[in-house]
């Protein structure tokens, strides 16, 4: 027997319960069935390989015939003689990304929202995500095309007399993190956006005409009945986007970087690819990969945590 | 009951996770190799029996393999079985190869043959009882190839004398020039002068004055001396290695890592950063950028730009591989311009530091067991060794060695034996030696050339004292399975007046890194330093080369030493010592 609150409910009540519920809900069972799943084979079995961030992991060995090291490899990484200039990057870019690159979705969704011409909305809307299927490899050439010294910037900036030398975009680190930042919002803008286009199609339209009765001006309705309107949803994509403060990716990185660069675009990702994986060193690969998943895992809970403490929101 | 059963469930995946990693495999019952009667031809004695094997044959497309387009492998499949009754299974994975062993260690599926292997992976799989010890077969099994690789077979055995390895494209190397300091000879004919450059200070009093004889293209776009790759291995790094080549730097092996000093008297080795050599080699590349000779948009430039840069004349230097200037230069201008010259052609000269003899330099390199550092190794799950090391030793018999490398001998090919047994290659490739993608490779692409080398050598066929190769045609020169040099066979000289320009006045010789191979554990602290050494090269010295002064320069080399030694420099130095020492010990037995 269990005990809730002032009721006691007899557990063989309860089983029964349970199955009648799983028969009232079964095609819902069915359909989320595969995914959970897939879900339970491809994300939560392979967890059990952490275990290999604290053994000396060779391949085709057994863990039976592995050394214990423990916490060495989560040591060795904060031991890196980079290991300040990597953690630095890591954050700019991924505070660049949650900044700026947060914002922008949102401010191309209202300004998408504002277009009443139908046709002309949709034309914009379908081009501002096309990018979001280009791979990085394409834009990574495209980004030579554009920015190298023989570019195209670089020949109208010199045929309109605006410069005298070729400007070396690609090759100055103070530009790099500029120019990452906005081919990730190229990329992304319009897909983000979309999310938050449904947000805002979810808002009642009876709010618009009481605002424009009170006289709120469009900057007016967008303030006060917009934005607040999609709150949810922007803190929401907050807290899930925050678990991401160490995911920087590496493609661009690796195709666009270069030598000259390197002192900046070289982040966690970047680094445990080239010693980690790269040289076999399976075992500070999954420990690196550990500790960006714990430290991620805790800024979630940590931001949903306040979130809801100051806004009654939160995903969990 | 229901956290009972969730902790036993769970604990259930943990143990099977930790049992999932299958353990070596038992050595399997063996099928003995007794083919009855008297060998064909080519040299095999064909088994009743058809005999299949695996291969792992590194990365490599396999769709592309699969597509076949020019019905080379086909062609090759058709002819072994016919003539040998073999058929070799292949399997190739688009992937990093390191990245696809380590998987198959992980889960025990490997075939029976594994090339193109890293030396540190053979080791691996050597260590963890999956390899076969090959030292009883070697002289029943392995003759020719034994005869041929000859005391460089020592540099792969264990320390207890065990051989679980072979070489993998081995070879002497069959090349004229390596790092070459090539210019326009078109152009340099216009300066007038008499003399080729030998000195680094030479080379760029001559790259300056062609530079202000043509400061552009016709196409109006500026000229340079120099270009790069933004390929990972280049980056800028092929211009200091080539001086570093001339003043006699070493590299540590396949790959070309880590480029240093060997001090013979004293057994030290020295980074190039530490040394006089490397500021000197410093300054001057820095005063040719400052003076704008070298291609701002190096760090940028794909292969195929590189490529097209020679071709439309923007670069009119090459301190990189010598048939970058080959394929980028009169291959293309042949071809396209009707009124081609062979004097429009790049000239591949060798130069060296100042003091320093050529025979001294590292400018043409070569290690015998494989540039790439790869082997081959039996693994355990093959119950067929003998038939196995058979097959891998025809490869390395002459004949076999031959037709792997170029295709069967018939005369739709581009070679054939004739009555008296010489190895006759066709009058096409003779006489169009600048057009060797149609006459040559093409042909023998179509006769599956190279399609299943497992063990053999890919090298110089040539006669050395351990392989006879006196059949021939003497009209060809430096033979390899790649490639081939027509010569007068009186008095050696290339018959083709264009390969003699590009290369007469090349004149370093092949110096042999082997006693320099190193190996690397993945968890060692050395391989860490050079990984990262191997990657921060390009950004040193490009922080070095593009610096705005001469002080800057220093204070860059200055910088990029202090950042080596703070990554350890001087435990990998210490290293290469070691390994040099128990390399020597190991080759000679001292």
């Amino acid at each position: 027997m269990q005990s809730t609150g002032s009721m006691i409910v007899p557990k063989k009540l309860k089983s029964r319960r349970f199955i009648r519920r799983l028969k009232r809900e079964k095609t819902l069972w069915l359909i989320s069935g595969v995914a959970l799943a897939w879900l339970f084979i491809f994300a939560y079995v392979p967890m059990l390989g952490i275990v290999t961030a604290f053994f000396n992991y060779i391949p085709g060995r057994s863990f039976a015939d592995l050394d214990f090291v423990g916490l060495r490899y989560f040591r060795e990484f904060f031991s890196l003689p980079d290991f300040m200039q990597i953690l630095r990057n890591t954050l700019v870019i991924s505070g660049l990304n949650l900044s700026v690159g947060f914002a922008a979705p949102i401010i191309f969704a209202l300004l998408l929202n504002e277009i009443v011409i139908r046709p002309f909305k949709r034309v914009v809307q379908t081009v501002s995500y096309l990018p979001y299927f280009v791979s990085w490899v394409v834009v990574a050439s495209i980004m030579f095309t554009l920015l190298s010294a023989n570019g195209t910037i670089n020949e109208v900036l010199i045929s309109l007399g605006l410069i005298d030398s070729v400007i070396p975009f690609l090759n100055r680190p103070s530009m790099f993190w500029g120019i990452m930042i906005i081919a990730n919002i190229w990329k992304n803008v319009g897909w983000t956006a979309i999310i938050y286009l449904s947000a805002i199609a979810g808002v009642d339209q009876e709010l618009y005409q009481a605002g424009a009765v009170d006289g709120l001006g469009r900057l007016g309705r967008v303030w006060h009945i917009t934005l607040p309107g999609i709150r949810p949803t922007i803190i929401l994509l907050f807290i899930l986007g925050i678990g991401n403060l160490l995911n920087t990716g590496f493609e661009y990185q690796l195709l666009v970087g270069t030598p000259m660069t390197r002192d900046v675009y070289e982040v966690v990702d970047t680094y445990v690819f080239r010693y980690g994986i790269g040289l076999g060193r399976y075992s500070f690969a999954v420990a690196v990969g550990l500790l960006k998943s714990v430290i991620g895992f805790s800024l979630v809970i940590g931001t949903n945590y306040i979130s809801k403490k100051l806004s009654d929101i939160s995903i969990i | 009951m229901k956290k009972r059963i969730t902790a036993l469930l769970l604990a259930a995946l943990f143990v099977a996770a930790l049992a999932s990693c299958n353990t070596p495999g038992t050595p399997t019952e063996q099928t003995p190799w007794n083919p009855v009667g008297e060998p064909n031809e080519f040299g095999w004695i064909r088994p009743e029996e058809t005999l299949r094997i695996t291969v792992f044959g590194g990365e490599n497309d396999p769709v592309r393999r699969a597509e076949d387009l020019k019905g080379g492998l086909a062609y090759m499949n058709a002819w072994l079985l016919e003539h040998m009754n073999v058929v070799i299974e292949w399997e190739v994975y688009a992937q990093n190869v390191t990245e696809r062993l380590n998987l198959m260690l992980a889960d025990g599926s490997y075939p029976e043959v594994l090339i193109a292997v890293p030396d540190d992976m053979a080791n691996r799989f050597a260590a963890q009882g999956r390899a076969v010890d090959l030292s009883p077969y070697l002289e029943s099994h392995l003759p020719n190839m034994t005869r041929r690789v000859g005391d460089y077979m020592n540099m792969l055995r264990t320390d207890d004398g065990k051989l679980y390895k072979l070489p993998s494209g081995w070879g002497d190397n069959p090349n004229v020039p390596g790092h070459d300091f090539g210019i326009r000879y078109d152009l340099w004919l216009e300066l007038g002068v008499d003399e080729i450059y030998t000195t680094p200070e030479e080379y760029y009093e001559t790259l300056k004055a062609i530079l202000a004889n043509h400061p552009t293209n016709a196409d109006g776009q500026k000229t340079y001396a120099f270009t790069a790759t933004n390929w990972s291995g280049d980056q800028g790094t092929f211009m200091l290695r080539a001086f570093l080549a001339a003043y006699g730097f070493n590299h540590d092996g396949p790959g070309a890592g880590v480029q240093y000093l060997h001090n013979k008297e004293d057994g030290s080795f020295r980074h190039w950063l530490r040394t006089d050599e490397g500021r000197e080699i410093s300054l001057l590349m820095n005063r040719m950028w400052r003076e704008g000779m070298i291609d701002p948009d190096y760090l940028s430039t794909t292969y195929d730009d590189y490529i097209s840069k020679l071709a439309t004349h923007r670069v009119i230097g090459n301190l990189g591989t010598w048939w970058y200037a080959w394929v980028g230069g009169h291959e293309i201008w042949s071809v396209e311009n009707p009124d081609y010259q062979i004097e429009q052609r790049f000239m591949n000269v060798s130069i060296t530091g100042p003091g320093v003899p050529y025979e001294e330099t590292r400018l043409l390199t070569q290690n015998f067991l494989g540039n790439r550092g790869d082997r081959v190794i039996i693994t355990d799950k093959c119950n067929q060794i003998e038939a196995v090391l058979a097959f891998i030793d025809w490869q390395a018999s002459e004949l076999g060695n031959m037709i792997t490398g170029w295709g069967p001998p018939v005369e739709t090919n581009n070679w054939w034996i004739d009555e008296n047994g010489m190895w006759v290659v066709s009058d096409d490739i003779i006489d169009n030696v600048s057009q060797k993608n149609i006459y040559f490779h093409d042909t023998r692409e179509r006769h599956g050339a190279n399609t299943h080398n497992i063990g053999g050598n890919v090298n110089w066929l040539r006669c050395d004292g351990r392989s006879v190769f006196d059949r021939i045609d003497p009209r060809v020169t430096r033979v390899s399975i790649f490639d081939y040099w027509p010569v007068d066979p009186e008095t050696g000289e290339f018959t083709d007046p264009g390969t003699r320009i590009s290369w007469g006045n090349y004149k370093a010789p092949a110096f042999d890194t082997i006693l320099y191979n190193t190996s690397f554990d993945p968890e060692a602290r050395v391989t860490q330093i050079r990984a990262t050494m191997i990657d921060m090269l390009p950004v040193w010295w490009a922080n070095i080369m593009t610096a705005d002064s001469e002080e800057a320069c220093l204070r860059a080399i200055d910088d990029s030493l202090a950042a080596a030694e703070n990554l350890g420099l001087a435990v990998l130095e210490q290293f290469y010592k070691d390994n040099y020492e128990a390399n020597y010990a190991k080759m000679f037995g001292n």
